[in-house]
Order: C-alpha cells, then sequence, then structure tokens
C-alpha cells in the first residue's frame, strides 16, 4: 500500500517537468543573432538603430550540402535600420518585421554615431548593463560620421563587417574599450571614458581593380562623461594612448640624428605609471613616467648602431619622441578639459580630503592647471639581427 | 511428510531466515512441480536411509531415476564375493578412472584375502583398500547418494552396507583455460576464469597461498544445485560484512542459478538503483587485488564471472592494468576516463540545452556553424538528439549479439546511414552526429561494462531534463545523481567512500593512481581493522650514503 502510494507520487512528479511546457526553448535556427549594433541620433531626437545579423547557411559552409537555410542576394549578412523613441523601441519594431527572435547576446560590437555621441552615450549604454543578454564585453566604438554606413562596409577581409568592426576594436587598444570599461568611467569620480573612432575609408589598389569599402581605426573620441568632446587622431592620439599605457605595438620613427635616414624602434614591452603628488604650496602636480624596451627595427641611415656613442643618443632622441608625443595629448586633454587618463580620479583616491574641496569645479579649474610631468626613458636592448645598415659601403658608416 | 503442510507453512512464514542449504531444499521440495506429476519418488525418497541389501537399494534408485537413459547401471561382485552396483550418469564422470581405480581393485584385489570377504567387509575396508581414487565419499540416505551421482559422482551400493560411496573422478572436459575477452589487458596476466568452479578456485589459490583464504560453501537452486563459494581473506574482511553476505546469500530461495548475475540481483542493497553494487570480473588478478584490500568475492559454478562487494563508485573508473603500469601513465589514463565519463553522461544533454535554451554559451562563430548545420533539419534538439542516441544504442546492441561477419556489415550500415546519409537528407545535424560519436567513445572508455550501462541509461533522462528546463534541468539531475551516490550502500560501505565521507589519504587513489610506494594503507572502507599493508618509506633510489652513484661505478 505504502508503495503503491510512493509510485503514485513518484508518477506525479514526473508529469511536473512536462506542464512547464517549455515556454523558454528556442531552438537555434529560429533566432536572429545579432552580432553588431549602430546606434544614431535623428534630427529629431529618435534613435536609429541599425543591427546586423549574419546569416547562419551564408556565413558558414557547414550545412550547405543540407540545402542550408533561406538566404537569398551575395551579403552574408541581413541589415536592418529603424527609427524609435529608444533603443528597444526601435527593436521591437525591427522584430516585427523579422521571422527571427532578435538575440543579443552574441553582440560583439556597438558604434555610436558621432551625433549620438556628441548628444548622449548614456542611454544605449543603459539597455546593454541592464538586460542580460547584452554582455559587458561587447566592444564600443564611435564612427565618424553615421554609424549606420560602417556596418555597410565591404570589410572584405572578414565574413561580415561586425566580425571586422570586432577586430579592428580588439587591436585599439590593450585593454579595449568594453561596456564594462566604459560604464566603469561614466561611473566613477574625476574619470572620463574614452573610446577608439573608427571611419569608412576605400582601398586603393591603383589601377589594378575596383576600390573597396573598407574600415579603418581613425583615433580616439574623448568625451566629458557623456557627451563628445573631440575626436584626436595622429599624433595627439598617440599621445594619448602612451600616456594611458594602452598604445598596441607601438613604434617610434625618427630620424637619425645626422639627418641621412630614419630610424625605427619597435617597442617590445613598456610600462607607464601615473602618480599625483602634493606640492608644499598646497597644489598637486601629476608626474607620468613611461619605461618604454624596444629593439631597433629598421635603419636607413649611414649610422650603425654597434658598440657606438649612436645607441646612448638614439635612445635618447627615442625618449624625447614618446615625451613629446604624450606631451601633445595631455596637453590636449587638458585644454579639452577631458580626463580620460584617470589623473583626477587618483587625486580623488588617494587625497580624498583635498578632493573634497576641488571637486565642485574640477573639470573647469583644477583639472586643467595641474601640472603634469611627463618623462620617458626609453631602452633599446638589441639592433636586430643586423649589425650595420645593409648595402652602405663601410667607409660611409659612420659610428 | 505432506507438501502441503509445508507450502502452508512457508506462506505463514515468508521471511524466515536463515536456514541450511539442505533444509530449504527439501521444503521446496515438497512444492514444486514434481509432487504434482506425482512421480515423488525424489522427494520421497529423502530422508530415507539406505539398507543393507543391494535389492532395495537398486529399486529405490532406479525409481528415482526412472526415464533417465543416460543413468549408467553397472553390476560387479567385490572379490568375486559380494554382490554390489555403481550407479553413474554417463558424460559426468570419467570412465577410464572409474575402471582404473575403483572397478579394478574392488574384483580382482579383494580376491587374495576372499576367505574374509564376507566377515571382515566393512565399509571403511572397501573406502581403504578397495578403491584408488582420491575422494570417495559416503552417503547414508538416498538424498545423499542421489545428490552426489547429479553432481557428477558415481555411487557405489554394496550388498550388505547400508551406505553408499560416492566416487569422484576428474569428471568430464570443460573449456579450458584462456584470456579473458571482457577484459584484455595490455600489460598483466593472460589467465582468465572457466566455468568450472574447482578451477577458478584454484587460479585464485595460485594467486594468494595462504590457508587464510577462506571459501565458505553454498549450495543454491533447488535444480540446479550450483555450488556457489564465498572467498575472502580471513585477516582482511571485515567479519561483520561478511557475516552479512553468508546471511544474504543463504536467504537467497530459488530454482536455478545460472549466472552470478542472479545472485548479485538477490542479494544487493539498493535493487532500484541503476548503479551496480558488485564488481564483476573473470580475471583472477583482479580478484585478488580486490581480497587483498579487504573485500569478498562470490564464485558461481557455472560461469566465470566473479561478484565482488563492497564496491565504490571509484572501483568501477579503475582497471586492474592501472596498477600495473608506471602511475605517471595512469594519471593521464584515469584523468581522461573521469573526462569521458562526464562527457558520456551529460554532453548530449549540454548540447540540448546550449543550443535550444542558453545559446549565448557558445562562442559566436561555433553558434554560426551549429545554426547553420540546424538550418534545414525538421526536428528539435531533443527529437533529434533522441533519434541519433536511441540509433547509436541499437547499432551497439546489435554489434554485440550478431556473429563477427554479419557485425561487419551492420557497422558500415551505421556509419553509413547514420553519419552521412541521415546528415545529408537533412534529418540530423553534423554537430549532432559529431556528438553522439563522442558520447560513444567516452562511454566505451569505462573499463567496467555494467558502470558504463549506468552511465548509458542515465544520460536519456538528463537529455530529457535538458531538454525540458535546459541548464536547470542538467543541474536538477546531477543533484539527483550525487544524491543518490552519497546515499548508496554497498554491504555498509558508501558508495562514494574516500570523497563522501571524505578521507584525506585516501583520495589519492581515486582520480590518480599514487606510486607503488606511496600506497602503504588498504583502503579504510574495506578492512579497517588491519590497514598496513606494506613497509613505510620504500621510495626507491640508489643509496646516498655509499660512494659509488648505486651500483655500477
Amino acid at each position: 500500500m505504502k508503495a503503491k502510494v510512493a509510485m503514485t507520487f513518484v508518477c506525479a512528479l514526473c508529469l511536473v517537468p512536462l506542464t512547464s511546457g517549455c515556454w523558454d526553448r528556442r531552438e537555434i535556427n529560429d533566432i536572429a543573432f545579432v552580432t553588431a549594433a549602430a546606434a544614431d541620433i535623428t534630427p529629431d531626437n529618435h534613435y536609429r538603430v541599425t543591427i546586423q545579423v549574419p546569416l547562419p547557411g551564408k556565413i558558414s559552409d557547414v550545412g550547405q550540402k543540407g540545402g542550408g537555410g533561406g538566404a537569398s542576394g551575395n551579403k552574408a549578412y541581413f541589415l536592418d535600420s529603424t527609427i524609435g523613441d529608444t533603443f528597444r523601441a526601435a527593436n521591437a519594431k525591427q522584430q516585427n518585421a523579422m521571422s527571427r527572435q532578435l538575440y543579443f547576446s552574441h553582440m560583439r560590437v556597438f558604434v555610436f554615431g558621432e551625433d549620438l555621441a556628441r548628444e548622449n552615450i548614456a542611454s544605449p549604454i543603459d539597455v546593454m548593463s541592464r538586460i542580460p543578454q547584452n554582455r559587458m564585453t561587447t566592444y564600443l566604438l564611435v564612427s565618424s560620421g553615421p554609424a549606420a554606413d560602417l556596418l555597410n562596409a565591404q570589410a572584405t577581409m572578414e565574413k561580415t563587417p561586425a566580425e571586422f568592426l570586432r577586430e579592428l576594436a580588439n587591436e585599439s587598444m590593450i585593454h579595449p574599450r568594453t561596456v564594462k570599461r566604459v560604464t566603469e568611467a561614466l561611473l566613477a569620480e574625476g574619470q572620463d571614458p574614452i573610446m577608439p573612432v573608427v571611419s569608412w575609408t576605400t582601398t586603393k589598389p591603383g589601377d589594378a581593380g575596383d576600390a573597396q569599402t573598407n574600415l579603418k581605426l581613425n583615433g580616439l573620441a574623448i568625451f566629458q562623461k557623456k557627451k563628445m568632446v573631440a575626436m584626436l587622431s595622429g599624433r595627439a592620439a598617440d599621445g594619448v594612448l602612451w600616456a594611458m599605457g594602452e598604445f598596441r605595438r607601438p613604434l617610434i620613427t625618427i630620424p637619425a640624428q645626422n639627418g641621412s635616414g630614419f630610424v625605427s624602434v619597435m617597442v617590445t614591452s613598456y610600462h607607464v605609471r601615473t602618480t599625483v603628488k602634493p606640492t608644499p604650496d598646497g597644489r598637486m602636480v601629476c608626474q607620468i613616467k613611461a619605461r618604454v624596451t624596444g629593439a631597433l627595427s629598421e635603419n636607413t641611415s649611414n649610422l650603425t648602431y654597434e658598440r657606438s656613442q649612436n645607441l646612448a643618443s638614439l635612445e635618447r632622441q627615442a625618449s624625447q619622441a614618446v615625451t613629446d608625443d604624450m606631451r601633445l595629448g595631455v596637453d590636449q586633454l587638458q585644454r579639452l578639459h577631458a580626463d580620460p587618463i584617470g589623473i583626477c580620479n587618483r587625486v580623488y583616491r588617494n587625497y580624498p580630503g583635498y578632493w573634497h574641496h576641488v571637486k565642485h569645479n574640477w573639470r573647469d579649474e583644477f583639472y586643467p592647471n595641474i601640472p603634469v610631468q611627463i618623462d620617458a626613458q626609453v631602452e633599446i636592448r638589441n639592433s636586430g639581427n643586423a649589425t650595420s645598415p645593409v648595402g652602405v659601403p663601410e667607409e660611409e658608416l659612420q659610428s | 511428510m505432506s507438501g502441503r503442510v509445508l507450502i502452508r507453512r512457508r506462506r505463514r512464514r515468508p521471511t524466515e531466515s536463515v536456514r541450511g542449504p539442505e533444509q530449504q531444499g527439501t521444503e521446496l521440495d515438497a512444492s514444486t512441480p514434481l509432487e504434482i506429476e506425482g512421480g515423488s519418488s525424489y522427494a520421497a525418497s529423502c530422508e530415507v536411509p539406505i539398507s543393507d541389501h543391494l535389492h532395495d537399494n537398486l529399486t529405490m534408485m532406479l525409481k528415482v531415476f526412472s526415464d533417465c537413459s543416460d543413468l549408467q547401471v553397472r553390476h560387479l561382485c567385490v572379490g568375486h564375493a559380494r554382490d554390489a552396483c555403481m550407479l553413474y550418469l554417463s558424460g559426468l564422470v570419467n570412465a577410464t578412472d572409474l575402471s582404473e581405480e575403483a572397478l579394478r581393485p574392488l574384483i580382482y584385489d579383494f580376491q587374495a584375502n576372499d576367505e574374509h570377504v564376507m566377515d571382515r567387509l566393512s565399509p571403511d575396508k572397501i573406502r581403504d583398500e578397495g578403491v584408488l581414487l582420491a575422494r570417495v565419499g559416503r552417503a547414508d540416505t538416498f538424498r545423499k547418494a542421489i545428490d552426489g551421482i547429479v553432481g557428477g559422482q558415481a555411487a557405489l551400493f554394496v550388498d550388505g552396507v547400508s551406505q553408499a560411496f560416492l566416487l569422484s573422478t576428474s569428471g568430464p572436459e570443460r573449456r579450458s583455460i584462456s584470456e579473458p575477452e571482457t577484459e584484455s589487458v595490455v600489460r598483466g596476466p593472460r589467465e582468465g576464469f572457466t566455468e568450472d568452479l574447482s578451477v577458478n578456485i584454484a587460479l585464485l589459490r595460485h594467486k594468494i597461498r595462504t590457508p587464510q583464504l577462506k571459501a565458505h560453501s553454498f549450495t543454491l537452486g533447488t535444480y540446479t544445485k550450483t555450488a556457489v563459494l564465498l572467498v575472502y581473506i580471513e585477516d582482511l574482511a571485515d567479519p561483520k560484512v561478511i557475516a552479512e553476505a553468508k546471511r544474504r546469500i543463504s536467504s537467497i530461495e530459488i530454482d536455478g542459478v545460472l549466472e552470478s548475475g542472479y545472485i548479485e540481483e538477490l542479494i544487493e542493497d539498493q535493487p532500484m538503483s541503476p548503479f551496480p553494487q558488485f564488481q564483476y570480473s573473470e580475471r583472477p588478478d583482479t580478484i585478488a587485488a580486490q581480497l587483498l584490500e579487504g573485500r569478498f568475492a562470490i564464485f558461481t559454478e557455472g560461469t566465470p564471472f566473479v561478484l565482488i562487494a563492497p564496491v565504490t563508485w571509484w572501483q568501477f573508473v579503475q582497471a586492474s592494468e592501472d596498477y600495473y603500469e608506471r602511475f605517471f601513465l595512469v594519471y593521464l589514463v584515469r584523468v581522461l576516463r573521469y573526462i569521458s565519463l562526464f562527457l558520456a553522461l551529460f554532453l548530449p544533454a549540454m548540447y540540448i540545452a546550449v543550443t535550444t535554451y542558453h545559446q549565448d554559451m557558445l562562442p559566436t562563430s561555433l553558434v554560426m556553424s551549429v545554426a547553420a548545420a540546424r538550418e534545414s533539419i525538421p526536428f528539435p534538439a531533443i527529437i533529434e538528439a533522441l533519434i541519433m542516441e536511441l540509433t547509436f544504442e541499437a547499432l551497439r546492441e546489435a554489434g554485440i549479439r550478431l556473429p563477427k561477419a554479419v557485425g561487419q556489415a551492420v557497422s558500415i550500415l551505421g556509419a553509413l546511414v547514420i553519419g552521412q546519409a541521415a546528415v545529408e537528407a537533412g534529418i540530423v545535424s553534423a554537430p549532432m552526429v559529431i556528438i553522439v560519436a563522442i558520447t560513444g567513445i567516452a562511454s566505451f572508455t569505462l573499463p567496467r561494462y555494467n558502470a558504463a550501462i549506468a552511465i548509458r541509461l542515465l544520460r536519456f533522462p538528463m537529455m530529457l531534463l535538458a531538454a525540458v528546463l535546459g541548464m536547470f534541468g542538467i543541474v536538477i539531475g546531477v543533484m539527483w545523481i550525487s544524491i543518490h551516490l552519497c546515499k548508496l550502500r554497498s554491504f555498509g560501505v558508501p558508495y562514494l567512500s574516500g570523497l563522501a565521507p571524505y578521507k584525506r589519504k585516501e583520495i589519492k587513489d581515486l582520480f590518480f593512481r599514487p606510486p607503488w610506494w606511496k600506497m602503504v594503507f588498504r583502503p579504510s572502507s574495506f578492512a579497517h581493522h588491519n590497514r598496513k599493508r606494506m613497509a613505510e618509506r620504500q621510495m626507491p633510489g640508489p643509496d646516498k650514503r655509499s660512494g659509488s652513484r648505486g651500483g655500477a661505478r
């Protein structure tokens, strides 16, 4: 009798999972994987959201034999752009025109249009940090011009522009800017976010073939909290990256001291240390020290750097070049009243009492006036496999 | 003695325990179909003493063995003076032995002092002088004589002697000792048990040469009268466990025992568990190793498979070769087995959960490949998985039983139909085929077949749970299995002994195999009163005190 009751109970228990009805079940082929999204702002303050959905049947060689998906056309992805009051409202509209469920877990890149970035980046980031389907590891980029265009570049090196953008973002800094990092910077006291800028470009194959549209990293977007204030490029952008210690695979190219050519130093490792210190007269001084180790990677001059004074002077020159870049970058940042390096954040952390006095107007008064001492030391460990420049007669060499 | 009375008595007291095997036999006999057929001579003969009239005895025996055409009756005259008769079943005895060692001395050698034959013919004399065989037993009831005959002995009835002599000969030819097919090794002994119990126990005696190796005998099965031995080493096995094992074995009442599996299912602790609570092996070295750790073994006549208990789960992940090969290799192999175990149990479930609920858990490029492969598949992942897994199980089952030549055809069919055609026809996706293949291979790496079956079985509920509840379902399944395993006992020994309850010093032999010089103690779960197996500090190396670096200069 007891066993019978127990069996009935067990049978009833076995039925429980069936009653749940698998509501959350969604087969992998009923999902539209959004791999990249772009947000722009329209003149009437609406969001224009563009999403890129790769077509599995096109993008992967797998399953072609089995008949493939219903993908048609020659692109491996589907692009849709919709206007809505909010980011999610636009998504909802897009969903209405889609046979598959939008799925954001695999969104690897998010691009802000230039206009939107100048307006406000905080609200799209709110969506991304609020919904668990979105990942804190999504890379953030700013486009120069409308962001929607970037997602339509040919970018033939990868299967989709999304993948191309992701790799670009990954290469942009040592610690690429993700939702997590940008959110942290937005929330931190005395710190501003920064993002790489990507722009549309065309390849120049010469007369050989048709030009193709491509994407390239093009400097840095400098923010004051949620508003972009400027885009830096060239040496100033390099200088900011140096000062942040985020420069990925830097190359220092400097003219040889006798003007006979150029010398490139490939940086193998470096370390940047930023400190703030109070001076005896009650002000704050910032010190940025860079210790750079590199190797000679190219020499088009007639100088040899083997066992000679030339190496020491090259090191001095290189150190000066790095210092100059950093100086340029930091000056720009101070002029823009933006602090992505986090100098003020260091004051806040190390001298909270002091920060309390200056924080009411730190951006416009305190930060631009901090003296920043920059000190870069480049050490060249070796001169590569060749000892003297190739093709220069021995009598012309200067050691 | 009426059978009906006995039946009623048994019903009234169904759980009547510890009884001698013979007594049980008697009771069961009375209630078995023999009674219904009316040919009750066997049952009736049971406790009837053998009389000293040869004629009466023969009549009785022939009645019992009526219609047994293989019964041989050999009349003879002991010392040309006294009538005697030898009965045996042809085929069960060695006729040459019988004639050389028993008939010849009985007929001819007794002639020498025939004047005394009549007066001094005592049972002892016949046994001592008349028969040259090593094993001669005596029966004073028909019951014993009959059991002797069906057990392969020859019964000798002599006129004027109220006893029967049971003569044992070498018996018929059985399968010779060969390499065990289910547990082959690269390194290790190649002999395996056979169907002959005496050979089997001898094989074990060759390994463990001590009188402390005990073999307690039982006879199970009313009709089969299968000899069963409970084997253990006296100082090592826990006496309480042995007592419990004896109690459980002797309480078995069954008409026949044809394989050790009968015993296993009748005495295990938790019959409703999918996990095996006995290990079986046909390797004498495996059995010897287990006995040396304080376990006991159950040998069954007629099968090469010997049961071992108490067991822990870890034994099923260990092969005998683990202890013969150097330990570095075994480290790797054990880790591999645990990974395989995990894969065999969870991989299809994980695949289902990930592709139907947690697409975010896969890397983007992988999710694209899987999505592309599934693009044209008409079934949900669970149906796809069930189709593939069931086909695979069917193929495996077919492959086991078929003759080798046909087996090849099955594997070709399987490889072609499942591996290729199903994918090309768009019925199942290629990733699913890979998952099933990995699962199959992983389940083959488990060295014990009965443990592999448990894993094979549990894979299906895991798949269903994953299909219904996703990762949560898998977690529920894992919890259920873990709780069950923690609760499971084999003869009082926790199934996960070492891990739960945790024993710091023993955990090393669960996941890895320590070098022999580190395994000083036996596992505490079995031989708890006598744990030291070897001297400590035996890590070898050249003698550092002497000047030379060991051996040659």
